[in-house]
């Protein structure tokens, strides 16, 4: 007849310490962790998307995949965010903001490439008639029109502000307006389709580029981390406190069989 | 006039180079070279194989995808508009499914993210094969042999993700590498001729390379068409960039596939995207450049679809 209560307190004690060890464990740092690997590499990335715009804008990557690589590793980041952050709305709506800032990022780049594309060409393709137009051995009244508009889309790399759009533009009127020598007709038609070009691409480009490097989702980032961090503190604190009691019940355990006998 | 010699030190390299000659790649060429298919289950590549051949994936069983996208020859056909149900033409030149799995977007307006979502959009909408995806799972359910089949690659009997997943699969695997200019990027000098370098040069020197880069050349950004004149038909005015790759034995070209030969595809380009009128010399070069990005699939080099 004592079998039955002694199984049953061993029993119960089996269960009270597979509780305690459980709720000890703190089965959720492995999610914080995968969690917080991601918000890491997402800030790497970022900030090579950062990186690699300039050099497509400096004209040193002539190959849009890496941007396309790190737009979509950028989304599938937010995406293993969102698995990680699934069980806490506050941070659920705050990796919902994150994947707001990287569609916004990708919406830019996609401005970027396709601007870029026609900025490096209109460059190219400016640089080239200008030179056409300014041979060493010419001395028509077309060079100082020529000069003129050379000066200011070269003002207008330097500093897109409104003043030097117009600039630009009344250069590209005063060449318009200049009696054309046949022989050239065809050259300053092409200078002036790609000044003017250039003189919408130029500040497009350059505004697409401020908003891209403005990294809107740092703040956002450091959101959800400050988020993740205190959460694990206090799972590790839960968990702390579980170790203890899992300690003290092994210990009260240990008495009562020594001196039960 | 310092800004004018600035701007006058670097025409050169807008100018037309010359070439003395057979060069290997500088080490970063702006197109890359087109790898190897990935690494997927036999079952599925299989299995997504056979559905991109079965007419049940279409209204009335009288299609399938491989009617319009013909990997015997070049992944699409030669036909300016492909029909739908009612007879009318569809809105958009077919392109070649070859090398679909590298570009960024999928369609000429660049509407979908994945092939999974492109296949689904395709077979439900009426006009290509006017069908929908739960037809198609009862159809395939009602066959013993592709149900086992099903089983085998995904351990069930067909459902849409199963279906959708099957097809895209196969068509990751659908990649042409091999071609004579992938295999001068990989360092064999003499894999393009003087001319074929001299064609490429022009590419880069003209501009064409500033959308047509990347490893599918092109695929990779979306563009407004007709910057300087009209190219095609004005709508839609933002296209998806296409890949380059295989387009000597791709045409008709353009989405609304109103250039039949290379030739005018090249010289209407120059003219609508960059305000050049090419010489007929530099049309051939550049043609004889863009014939060299031919791949091959299962070790057989790709060829024209017959009209």
């Amino acid at each position: 007849m004592k079998v039955m209560p002694a199984a049953a307190a061993v029993l119960l004690v089996l269960v009270l310490l597979t509780w305690l060890s459980f709720r000890a464990s703190n089965m959720d740092a492995e999610r914080f962790d995968r969690a917080l690997g991601a918000l890491d590499r997402f800030a790497m990335v970022e900030s090579a998307l950062q990186r690699d715009v300039l050099s497509a804008r400096a004209g040193m990557l002539r190959n849009y995949d890496p941007l396309v690589r790190e737009v979509t590793a950028l989304n599938e980041l937010v995406r293993r965010l969102r698995d990680a952050a699934s069980v806490d709305a506050e941070e659920v709506a705050a990796v919902d903001r994150l994947a707001a800032s990287v569609n916004r990022q990708e919406e830019l780049t996609e401005q970027f490439k396709s601007s870029n594309a026609l900025l490096q060409n209109s460059l190219s393709y400016f640089r080239l008639f200008t030179a056409r137009l300014s041979e060493a051995d010419r001395n028509d009244p077309l060079a100082p029109a020529v000069s003129a508009l050379a000066t200011a889309i070269l003002q207008l790399t330097l500093d897109t502000s409104s003043a030097a759009a117009r600039e630009v533009t009344e250069r590209l009127n005063g060449l318009a307006t200049q009696p054309l020598p046949p022989t050239d007709f065809d050259s300053v038609q092409a200078l002036l389709a790609h000044g003017s070009l250039l003189n919408d691409l130029l500040p497009t480009t350059d505004g697409v580029l401020k908003a891209l490097l403005d990294k809107p989702s740092k703040r956002r980032q450091e959101a959800i981390r400050t988020m993740l961090v205190a959460h694990q503190d206090v799972l590790r604190g839960t968990a702390q406190r579980y170790r203890l009691l899992l300690y003290a019940t092994h210990c009260f355990c240990s008495v009562f069989l020594s001196t039960s006998g | 006039m310092a800004s004018l010699l600035v701007i006058v030190a670097t025409a050169a390299a807008a100018s037309q180079p010359e070439i003395p000659g057979l060069q290997a790649p500088p080490d970063q060429e702006p197109i890359s070279s087109v790898p190897s298919p990935p690494p997927a289950d036999p079952f599925k590549l299989a299995l997504g194989e056979r559905l991109f051949a079965d007419p049940r994936l279409s209204r009335g069983g009288s299609r399938a995808c491989s009617s319009c996208h013909d990997v015997g020859t070049n992944g699409a056909d030669g036909n300016r508009h492909d029909k739908a149900f009612d007879g009318s033409d569809l809105p958009f030149n077919t392109t070649t499914v070859f090398n679909a799995a590298l570009s960024f977007r999928l369609g000429w307006e660049g509407g979908f993210r994945t092939l999974e979502a492109q296949a689904e959009a395709l077979l439900e909408n009426s006009g290509p094969m006017g069908t929908t995806i739960a037809e198609v799972v009862g159809k395939l359910s009602a066959d013993p042999k592709i149900t086992r089949q099903f089983g085998e690659a995904y351990g069930h009997s067909p459902d849409r993700a199963s279906l959708l997943d099957a097809i895209a699969t196969y068509e990751r695997s659908l990649l042409t590498p091999g071609s004579r200019f992938d295999h001068w990027l990989d360092g064999d000098a003499a894999s393009l001729s003087i001319e074929e370098q001299n064609g490429y040069q022009l590419f880069k020197s003209l501009g064409c390379v500033s959308c047509h880069q990347g490893v599918n050349v092109g695929g990779n950004l979306f563009q407004r068409q007709g910057i300087f004149h009209p190219l095609a038909s004005p709508k839609p005015e933002i296209l998806r960039v296409p890949s380059l790759r295989n387009v000597a034995i791709t045409p008709p070209y353009f989405h609304d596939g109103s250039a039949p030969t290379l030739d005018e595809a090249v010289r209407r380009m120059a003219a609508a995207q960059l305000d050049r009128a090419l010489s007929d010399h530099q049309v051939e070069a550049i043609v004889a450049f863009l014939s060299t990005l031919t791949g091959t699939y299962r070790g057989t080099s790709l060829v024209v679809a017959p009209q």
